[in-house]
């Protein structure tokens, strides 16, 4: 790998809770590339992510974010997460941009000029309450909101399940464009192991709260899944 | 004693809480917008008008007016109306509705830069206020009425709207919201 800033590492990270944890997870994340976990599911993708967003998460180990430990303060960790996932809540009689005027205000840097912007790179520009809003477009409009305040990392998960394929061109595209500044870093969640490869420059394999490491994804197929089934027989 | 001191974040210690300054000042904005602002809570706000009202009417009786335990389904009857037009004010904290369901506030700033404990000092607060003034009136008036009428006056009239006004609805709005949108 290119040395680039590292926006998020998980060191020993294990849970604790009684009927599923992540065990022993350790992983980096560098700015300037698209990362990608897959697995079933119930593999802990989506956990992984909650154990960074969750303030209340109990856990062994450390998560730190561009540098600091989420845990020290993580109100202001928040500010540096874009999170786009349909579990996201918003209000949903309030059009797209009435929510970014009030959620937004939380934020740090939150743009709204930077969100109007993205807005319209997505086709968004006509007013539609989140709610009558497609699955497509309100994905569009978590990625813009999450522009906008301009995090360091950004949490995809199974954001690509039901897309259409020329949609899921463009929204490859759009996150490429994210990246090409190398201030940050993405990491998408999908149970579709093709999309991995094939759209991502790094991917890892989670299976049953366990992890294998990154890899390049063109190598991935080979090495990964080699590692991935060794670590099954293990656990 | 309270500590007061001020870090690099622009944090005041309090006792053993941590305010942050901008994330109550953010809060302040969020609800006074009336974003989250629907006709459910002007129902709220009157039944806890209501039920306040009607508990106060008995809260200004001195003590020792009361017979117990003669008096005892009463004074609870009181207390419970009391503790429940609380809670109701606190539904306009805590709570939203959008169509026809009810939606808590907590979920909708789960994934937001403000803290789930910040949030929880703003309701506290609000209480702490309303309760507070409540439970003046009723220390007033008890001493008042207990001094004037009955000619007679003990510290029980201050200690016990204290702890039944003051301490018990805030003790249970901290529970409510500890554990509310977990």
């Amino acid at each position: 790998m290119e040395e680039t800033r590292t926006v998020l590492s998980f060191e020993h990270v294990t849970g604790r809770k009684r009927k599923f944890h992540l065990k022993d997870i350790s992983l980096e994340l560098r700015a300037g590339y698209i990362y990608g976990l897959t697995g079933r599911n119930g593999a802990g993708k989506t956990t992984l992510m909650k154990y960074i967003l969750d303030e209340h998460c109990r856990y062994a180990g450390k998560i730190y974010l561009d540098g600091e430990d989420i845990r020290l303060d993580h109100a202001r960790a928040m500010n540096k997460v874009g999170y786009v996932s349909e579990d996201n809540r918003f209000f949903e009689e309030q059009t797209g941009e009435q929510n970014a005027q009030i959620l937004g205000a939380f934020y740090d840097d939150f743009n709204m000029e930077r969100f109007r912007e993205a807005m319209k790179t997505m086709a968004m520009t006509k007013p539609k309450a989140y709610k009558r809003m497609s699955r497509g477009e309100r994905l569009k409009f978590q990625l813009a909101f999450a522009i906008a305040h301009n995090p360091c990392v950004y949490l995809l998960d199974e954001v690509t399940a039901g897309m259409d394929p020329v949609f899921r061109l463009e929204f490859f595209d759009m996150l490429r464009n994210l990246i090409k500044d190398e201030t940050c870093a993405i990491l998408v969640t999908s149970h579709i192991d093709s999309e991995i490869e094939m759209k991502t420059d790094y991917a890892a394999v989670m299976s049953d709260g366990c992890i294998g490491m990154f890899a390049e994804s063109g190598a991935w197929c080979s090495k990964v899944w080699t590692e991935a089934a060794q670590k099954w027989r293990e656990t | 004693m309270v500590q007061q001191s001020l870090d690099r974040s622009g944090t005041e210690m309090e006792g053993n809480m941590k305010t942050d300054q901008r994330q109550q000042e953010l809060l302040q904005i969020f609800y006074r917008k009336g974003t989250i602002w629907c006709p459910e809570h002007v129902t709220y706000q009157m039944l806890a008008a209501i039920m306040i009202g009607i508990s106060m009417l008995l809260c200004v009786m001195p003590y020792q007016m009361w017979e117990f335990p003669r008096d005892t389904p009463v004074s609870f009857l009181c207390n419970m109306l009391y503790l429940t037009g609380v809670l109701y004010y606190m539904q306009r904290y805590t709570n939203y509705a959008e169509g026809r369901k009810t939606k808590s506030v907590f979920d909708i700033l789960r994934y937001l830069p403000v803290s789930r404990g910040q949030l929880q000092i703003f309701i506290i607060k609000k209480i702490i206020r309303l309760c507070g003034c409540l439970t003046a009136v009723t220390i007033c008036c008890q001493t008042v009425f207990a001094v004037a009428f009955m000619h007679t006056f003990s510290i029980e009239n201050v200690f016990l709207p204290v702890r039944f006004n003051f301490l018990l609805p805030v003790s249970l709005v901290l529970l409510f919201t500890s554990f509310h949108g977990r």
